[in-house]
């Protein structure tokens, strides 16, 4: 790629990787929770609703720091895991996909729910008098309309995840080549004297990156109609 | 044919409905004043909602009962919603297929044949309107693809929620008509809820009343829904304080003959059926003859209102003997009275002092007079 230098290119490559693979991971987590919290009554629902919806309301590095604490290798959980199965999160790739796909969670939820509360409930019903199982209906009628729904909440989790910053930096550190994300390189240039060329052309990648996904997102909903 | 016995706990109160319908197919309308739980019954009989506890059987098969709950898809129940809740990503002409779509594997036998299609779209004036979005309808036109919706689906019992309240009067005439003469012809049975007597008279041969009796019960309302089953229908007769439809006034609806139309102002003289000789007059909308409830027979229903049976001089040659059955508390100083007359119960407004010698007189019999009644027809 002549365009890019070859460390813009490690670093967009990585950026675009973290943020698709935390999609991948907490989308069908996020469609989950939406499903178990509009079909189900249970114990602690409204408590876990409201630690899923944290990270929207916390500073990023906030979360950071929360997930080193449990998940780093002298945190309770990481220690653990470390231990048993050799498994370490902190300042590895895997961080950067953890901490920006928690940070994406919660605007997924909000997209998924939105659409979802955008539906008639007496549809289903309906379908069921005119002859549809509960499977049937849900495919039909609920899960058709709320399609759009998944392409902003693709939409909205991807951008977060890509432009994730605070959580990524107090978890996964900024390792060149390993957790060293777009917004990690550009701040790492601003850092260095005489870098500032580097950070503009970095920012327009950023730039041009997001407005991608947004068109992206337009004609995946246009496919829909 | 369809028997239940159904018990629904509310926060405030209990509801208890409870019927069995005739054996052969009926229309029967479902009344009752607002909030005393019609849509719930529905809702209840198409198994969109449950019933705390209690029992649904329709013909062999039990749809509800302890341990037994038939889903909606498996009772093959047609149920036009009060709203029309048409699929919003769907063409209408999608809508109406939805059952055929769904059911290609299940049932395909039961479905209705494209003739019998094209027939309820012309019927119900839809061709105009298939390839269009719910979103892009009004009203009305929502309402008519809705019970259109329910039709295709070929239901063995229907039940309607003021199905055809938004249409215009032409075409709530023209649905009528077309509604009427399928269900006959598809031996469907049927029930409808509506607060219009006209539709009541010119469709239902039958009326499930929703009364409702409150007591207070260890601190708390209670409300008691019986339905009462009534050959003839008796809709305002069964509750003499609250007409439960639309209208001013009090109204009984009654089965009559139809016989001859009176040159001279277009008003068709009609017989009770089960007093030949007792006549009255019935108006129509612009003296078209009314929707017959058998064409064979001519029998057609008509709307008497309590307003037009006056008590007879003594010497006027069509009075009829009647007799005061029940005197309702005075609203607006007079009395609504119930009484029998040609062996049908009709309804009459009396001053304080009609009904008062009317209680006095012997027998409590009297003659009286039908002013003019209401024909059948929109």
């Amino acid at each position: 790629m002549t365009l890019l230098s070859p460390y813009e290119w490690q670093v967009l490559r990585l950026s675009l990787w973290v943020a698709t693979l935390s999609c991948v991971l907490f989308l069908p987590l996020a469609c989950l929770w939406v499903a178990l919290y509009d079909r189900c009554r249970f114990w602690g629902r409204g408590t876990l609703d409201l630690l899923f919806h944290l990270p929207l309301v916390l500073p990023p590095v906030v979360v950071g720091y929360l997930l080193l604490f449990a998940l780093g290798k002298q945190g309770f959980l990481g220690a653990a895991l470390y231990r048993c199965c050799n498994i370490a999160f902190a300042f590895t790739w895997k961080a950067a996909v953890l901490a920006s796909g928690i940070m994406a969670f919660p605007l997924m939820i909000r997209a998924l729910r939105a659409s979802l509360e955008s539906i008639d409930r007496k549809l289903e019903p309906a379908a069921r008098t005119l002859g549809a199982s509960r499977v049937q209906a849900f495919f039909s009628i609920t899960f058709i309309q709320i399609l759009p729904g998944f392409s902003t909440a693709l939409l909205l989790g991807f951008v977060r995840a890509f432009g994730e910053f605070g959580a990524t930096i107090t978890f996964a550190g900024s390792i060149p080549g390993v957790t060293r994300t777009l917004p990690l390189a550009i701040y790492n240039a601003t850092l260095i004297p005489g870098a500032e060329a580097e950070a503009a052309r970095l920012a327009v990648i950023a730039c041009v990156a997001a407005i991608a996904a947004i068109l992206a997102s337009q004609l995946l909903t246009r496919s829909q109609d | 044919m369809l028997n239940f016995d159904l018990t629904r706990n509310l926060p405030q109160h209990r509801l208890r409905f409870r019927a069995r319908l005739p054996s052969e197919p009926t229309t029967s309308v479902l009344c009752g004043a607002n909030g005393s739980g019609k849509t719930l019954l529905l809702s209840m009989l198409a198994g969109v909602e449950q019933p705390d506890r209690g029992r649904i059987a329709y013909a062999e098969n039990l749809f509800f009962a302890e341990g037994r709950n038939l889903p909606p898809d498996k009772r093959r129940i047609g149920y036009v919603f009060q709203e029309a809740l048409l699929f919003p990503h769907m063409s209408v002409a999608k809508n109406l297929d939805y059952a055929q779509r769904i059911n290609k594997s299940l049932r395909a036998a039961s479905l209705l044949d494209k003739k019998e299609r094209n027939a309820v779209i012309d019927a119900l004036s839809l061709s105009r309107l298939l390839a269009r979005r719910p979103s892009r309808l009004s009203g009305g036109e929502q309402q008519r693809v809705a019970l259109a919706r329910a039709l295709l689906a070929n239901p063995q019992l229907l039940l309607l929620d003021e199905p055809l309240s938004s249409l215009d009067r032409r075409h709530r005439r023209e649905a009528l008509e077309f509604l009427q003469r399928w269900l006959r012809d598809k031996n469907l049975p049927c029930l409808y809820v509506s607060h219009e007597i006209e539709e009541v008279a010119c469709i239902a041969t039958h009326a499930l009343v929703v009364a409702t009796k409150r007591g207070n019960e260890a601190g708390e309302t209670i409300a008691h829904s019986r339905i009462a089953l009534s050959s003839a229908i008796d809709v305002a007769t069964t509750d003499l304080r609250t007409s439960t439809l639309t209208g001013a006034c009090p109204t009984a609806v009654v089965p009559v003959r139809l016989q001859e139309q009176r040159a001279l102002d277009g008003l068709w003289t009609v017989a009770f059926l089960e007093n030949p000789a007792a006549r009255f007059h019935l108006s129509t909308h612009k003296g078209a003859p009314p929707t017959l409830l058998d064409a064979h027979a001519r029998t057609t229903h008509a709307c008497i209102r309590a307003e037009d049976v006056l008590l007879a001089e003594r010497d006027d040659p069509h009075a009829l003997d009647a007799r005061l059955l029940a005197l309702a508390a005075p609203r607006d100083g007079s009395h609504t009275a119930q009484i029998a007359c040609a062996r049908q119960r009709l309804l009459m407004q009396l001053s304080t002092s009609q009904a008062r010698s009317l209680q006095q007189t012997k027998g409590k019999t009297c003659r009286v007079r039908i002013r003019k009644a209401q024909g059948g027809i929109l």
